[in-house]
């Protein structure tokens, strides 16, 4: 009754609830983003055993943040956090090149599921601040996302969870690229 | 396996080991929670290699126990250990262990077949008490395994993710496992600050610590789980005191262990005292464990508190859950009454969430025998205090419609609301967080009425809007009478629901709680108690067919109120519930004749009830130990029947009433003169009443009824007796007409059908007062006897001494006197011409105890005659045929018809 309400309240004003699932390796700053974004401050960096999640809101939308942990263990996982997902967070880092590609099989693995076909899709090519980071375009390039993902909205955008750089502007795309129903 | 190469020498470890296994984990920074070392041996079914142990699911599911050690968000809180707990189940037949139980398990103790109320030889080969380590292998067999794990996150420089995770877990077979928190966190701890080096060490320090102790004790005491529920019934602190004395006389003599002892078998120094049980770790030298260890005691309650044994308040978490629950399992059909519940928190400890879903247990009888719960139809009950969502595939197919468990009864813990994500797993999801309750059934959801809603408490505008105490509340509540009688039905607010909103009110403890439960549940199955014509039903189980509900069934189904004592269940316990009930209203209506005016037909008609009840509890007690264990058990925890009477308690909505106001109008004083007010509704609810009423005909004078302490019972009960379908049969009392006449009737609850001839007229005054006064003495008689029974318990004068009001403890001293006295000097007499003629026969132990009880001799080789010639009919005599003891010899009845004819 309460969240019914809520949803009234915000369709009236404008707002917008939705589930983001941020995926990733272990170790490419998933929880570091998250609550640069919810806290703005960097958490100690301890590895996520599970998930996280976390609201963050701008611009009248409710970012239900899903970070769920990135080691091989947990990556059959994430399938489970995959029913009601309105747009995949994948992060890499932009700086483990000799991982890339096993980020590559792991994000395609991702939306290769059926689950996942409806949903937008934001690759942060994160650690831009480190000396040997891969730019944006070139992790663009890399994932060839342009030849493979021709009915999906995507988007790469270079990101530093530390400044947070790039993070509003990942969390804008999605607002404007989402249904607003 | 991993086993140690250290070479250096331990100690032996013995058979019965109070660990079986400990195993440790540790987050892996690139592949997740693994398994680093079991020990001593690799856990049967939990193959391992360079990455940890796996178990893989019939239908091909890899599990990862130790993601259940390394649970969800745990280095959120580096530097605070945290527990979790979870249980592997043996599979009977490949002798490995799983997650989930095989099917064999549920119907481990109790053939289905059977039926579900056990007859009463089964009961005594299932249930019967043995001592010592029959009834731990039996009870705490290695069949299920409880797995205590305690995690923890320190932050670590040297790790190149700043962090070290590391668990370590016990695996036992004791239920009151929580016993090793602080020993297990201290270890954990060392065990991290080691180098990795020793940290195998440090967990084979662990093994062989436990392990040098002799839990025997302290295991047997908590097997005997028949004295342990008299215990768990006392409420009353100055009652547990005097059981608790300091010089340990009568807690020695109760649990039956030399109070002298101060050291176990294996040589460690034992301390016990104020209940509890202290056992040091003397013969224990670690290797690489600090020495600050063994000076550590291991303590234990001797009180075995629950099936397992936990440290959560039910206040306020436990019954805020079943408030909420309750009224939606309530509107549930029958055909859709197996549920699947997922309690998930990710503000509170997985400590708190295990102990949660394994209090929940307990509340449904959960894990008093064998591995699972029995519950509706026979179906077990599944707990998993903690899951993980790696293991939520290997869950659906274990209750898919097409499996084994499929209506089985669900109850998992978790910290990851994803499995709200997961619909088909549950039925329903409880955020512990912020107290919410989900229905999967959207549908259904969606048709609630904000009126419902309020009334069902499912919404949280119930917290901001609403006291559900308030006018403005049952104003709303009002309207809904207008709806059907099934939606109503549905709606209702039944008893436990309606204590559950007082207990809250009150804040009351766990005992409390736990006592109120237990009365409740003892007046739910009195208002299901069948009427004569099918009474075969309940005696005779065998005979159910499958496809119809038994009384356990029909009580679940009727009440849906979550909260099983299956022991309550049991052939005998009905019995006497039974038995119970019908003395209880017995007495009461006895109190309400006016005895100047009431002829002595009546009188002795009505008395002879109470003495054919009293008489058969007696022969049910003196059956063996454990009926009368039971007995006390059902004395302690015997309600007032004011609701059971009042009220239909099958489909009575309570939600408007006011209890504690009809109570506080219909109670005065009690029987230790206490007025209603010095105690609050609950507590007066949970007094004690049972030892009372037993005694209360001592003080019954044919010319006074008003010393005849009985259960104040308000007008409404009064009316509501001739209604009652056992009381009209008590009313067919009054179908006496003449003389000789020869009356039929049966008494409540079950209790004997007889034919009473009686000889004397309302006319013949003089004769009848005569035949009248003989049978109070007679009627007294038993009633001391069956109390002096009681008193012979190890507990039983405590209670006797507690519960009985001061007239009544007056009355017995000085009627037991009385009785002392006549034996001895029967055993001086001379033998008479009617002395037994087989005073060789063999008899076994509970026939002899029992011979010495009623201090006569066996005559007769049937033990039901035994009963009736030596034990009642030693002074006054009239013709009877008992329904319960079945056979009266012939001989005894011409003695009686002998008797009548000197009248």
């Amino acid at each position: 009754m309460g969240n019914s309400i809520s949803k009234t309240l915000g369709k009236l004003f404008g707002s917008r609830e939705m589930k983001i699932l941020m995926l990733g390796l272990d170790n490419a700053g998933k929880t570091t983003i998250l609550y640069k974004l919810k806290l703005n401050k960097i958490k100690t960096s301890t590895p996520t055993v599970g998930f996280n999640v976390e609201t963050v809101s701008y611009k009248n939308v409710k970012f239900n943040m899903w970070d769920v942990g990135g080691q091989e263990r947990l990556r059959p996982l994430w399938r489970h956090y995959f029913p009601a997902t309105t747009a995949l967070i994948f992060v890499i880092d932009s700086s483990d090149t000799e991982r890339l590609n096993e980020a590559k099989e792991e994000l395609y693995s991702i939306i290769s599921e059926k689950e996942m076909e409806n949903v937008v899709l934001l690759v942060w090519a994160n650690k831009q601040d480190l000396k040997n980071a891969m730019k944006p375009q070139e992790v663009s390039d890399f994932l060839q996302l342009s030849d493979n993902l021709k009915n999906q909205l995507w988007c790469v955008i270079g990101s530093n969870a530390l400044s947070g750089q790039g993070l509003l502007e990942g969390l804008s795309w999605i607002s404007n690229n989402t249904s607003k129903k | 396996m991993i086993r140690s190469q250290n070479t250096r020498s331990l100690p032996i470890v013995h058979s019965d080991d109070n660990t079986k296994y400990v195993i440790s984990a540790e987050f892996d920074n690139k592949q997740g929670a693994i398994l680093k070392y079991q020990y001593p041996k690799c856990i049967p079914g939990f193959k391992t290699n360079t990455q940890g142990a796996y178990t893989t699911t019939e239908d091909g599911h890899i599990l990862n126990i130790a993601s259940l050690m390394i649970p969800d968000s745990v280095e959120r809180n580096p530097g605070k250990p945290d527990f979790t707990m979870f249980v592997l189940y043996k599979d009977t037949q490949t002798q490995e262990y799983k997650l989930f139980p095989t099917v064999e398990h549920p119907i481990n103790h109790i053939d289905l077949s059977k039926g579900d109320i056990l007859s009463e030889q089964d009961e005594l080969e299932t249930t019967s008490e043995l001592s010592g380590v029959s009834t731990l292998n039996k009870d705490e067999s290695d069949d299920t395994l409880y797995f205590l794990n305690v995690v923890n996150t320190i932050i670590d420089e040297s790790n190149e993710r700043g962090a070290s995770i590391q668990a370590i877990a016990m695996g036992t077979s004791m239920r009151n496992f929580l016993i090793f928190k602080p020993l297990i966190v201290m270890v954990l701890h060392y065990y991290m600050t080691y180098p990795r080096e020793d940290r195998l060490q440090v967990l084979i320090d662990f093994f062989v610590m436990i392990n040098s102790l002799d839990i025997s004790l302290l295991r047997t005491i908590h097997s005997r789980f028949r004295l342990q529920r008299i215990l768990q019934s006392i409420t009353d602190l100055d009652v547990i005191n005097t059981i608790f004395d300091s010089n340990m006389d009568n807690y020695s003599r109760i649990m039956k262990f030399d109070k002298r002892i101060d050291e176990d078998s294996f040589g460690n120094r034992l301390i016990i005292q104020n209940g509890k049980i202290a056992q040091y770790f003397n013969t224990f030298h670690p290797v690489v464990l600090s020495e600050f260890l063994i000076q550590l005691p291991l303590r234990a309650n001797l009180i075995k508190t629950d099936p397992i044994p936990l440290e959560l308040n039910y206040n306020n978490k436990i019954l805020k859950f079943l408030s909420l629950l309750i009224p939606e399992i309530n509107k549930l059909d029958i055909t859709s009454f197996v549920r699947k519940l997922v309690i998930n928190s990710t503000y509170f400890s997985k400590d708190l969430i295990s102990q949660f879903v394994l209090s929940l247990s307990n509340l449904m009888g959960g894990h008093s025998h064998g591995n699972s719960v029995p519950y509706f139809k026979n179906h077990p009950v599944l707990f998993f205090p903690y899951m993980d969502i790696s293991m939520v595939d290997a869950l659906r197919s274990h209750i898919e419609p097409e499996s084994d468990f499929a209506n089985s009864f669900v109850i998992i813990g978790t910290a990851n609301p994803i499995f709200k994500f997961q619909p088909d797993v549950w039925d329903f999801y409880y955020d512990l967080d912020n107290e919410l309750l989900y229905n999967s059934d959207k549908a259904g959801q969606e048709k609630l009425t904000l009126k419902q809603e309020l009334k069902n408490g499912t919404s949280s505008f119930k917290k901001l809007l609403v006291n559900p105490h308030s006018a403005t509340f049952s104003a709303i509540l009002n309207n809904l009478d207008e709806e059907s009688t099934d939606l109503h039905y549905k709606n209702r607010t039944g008893l436990t629901l309606k204590f559950i909103q007082y207990l809250q009110d009150g804040v009351h403890d766990n005992e409390t709680v736990k006592s109120v439960f237990r009365r409740i549940c003892i007046l739910q199955i009195i208002a299901l108690l069948p009427t004569e014509n099918d009474k075969i039903k309940i005696i005779v189980p065998k005979k159910i067919p499958n496809s119809e509900l038994s009384l356990k069934d029909e009580y679940i189904n009727t009440y849906r109120d979550f909260v099983f004592f299956p022991h309550y269940f049991e052939y005998s316990s009905i019995q006497m519930i039974k038995q119970m009930n019908a003395l209880v209203i017995a007495l009461d209506n006895l109190k309400t004749l006016d005895l100047p005016t009431t002829s002595t037909e009546k009188i002795y008609s009505e008395i002879s009830i109470v003495y054919e009840i009293i008489k058969s509890i007696f022969v049910t007690i003196c059956t063996n130990k454990q009926k009368l264990d039971d007995f006390i058990d059902i004395l302690l925890n015997f309600p007032d029947l004011q609701l059971s009477t009042t009220f239909n308690l099958r489909r009575q909505d309570f939600n408007r009433l006011d209890l504690e106001k009809i109570f506080k109008s219909n109670k005065q004083t009690d029987y230790d003169g206490k007025s209603y007010e010095s105690l609050g509704f609950v507590d007066n609810f949970i007094k004690v009443n049972g030892l009372e009423y037993i005694a209360t005909f001592l003080s019954f004078s044919v010319n006074d009824t008003t010393t005849l302490f009985s259960p104040n019972l308000h007008l409404k009960y009064k009316t509501n007796i001739g209604r009652s379908r056992s009381l009209k049969n008590i009313f067919s009392l009054n179908q006496i007409t003449s003389s000789n006449s020869h009356l039929e009737y049966s008494s409540p609850g079950g209790s004997p059908k007889k034919r009473n001839t009686i000889s004397n007229s309302p006319k013949n005054i003089s004769g009848g007062s005569i035949v009248l006064e003989k049978r109070i003495i007679k009627i007294k008689r038993v009633v001391t006897k069956l109390l002096m029974k009681l008193e012979r318990h190890p507990i039983g004068p405590i209670l006797l001494e507690k519960y009985l009001s001061k007239q009544s403890w007056s009355l017995f001293t000085s009627s037991k006197g009385g009785i002392i006295k006549s034996r001895a000097m029967m055993f001086e007499k001379p033998p008479s011409k009617f002395q037994p003629r087989h005073t060789t026969l063999p008899s076994s132990h509970s026939r002899t105890n029992l011979s010495n009880e009623i201090g006569t001799i066996i005559e007769h080789p049937d033990r039901s005659q035994d009963f009736s010639n030596d034990t009642f009919d030693d002074s006054v005599n009239i013709s009877m045929e008992t329904g319960i003891s079945g056979i009266v010899s012939k001989a005894n009845k011409h003695h009686s018809e002998i008797f009548y004819d000197a009248q």
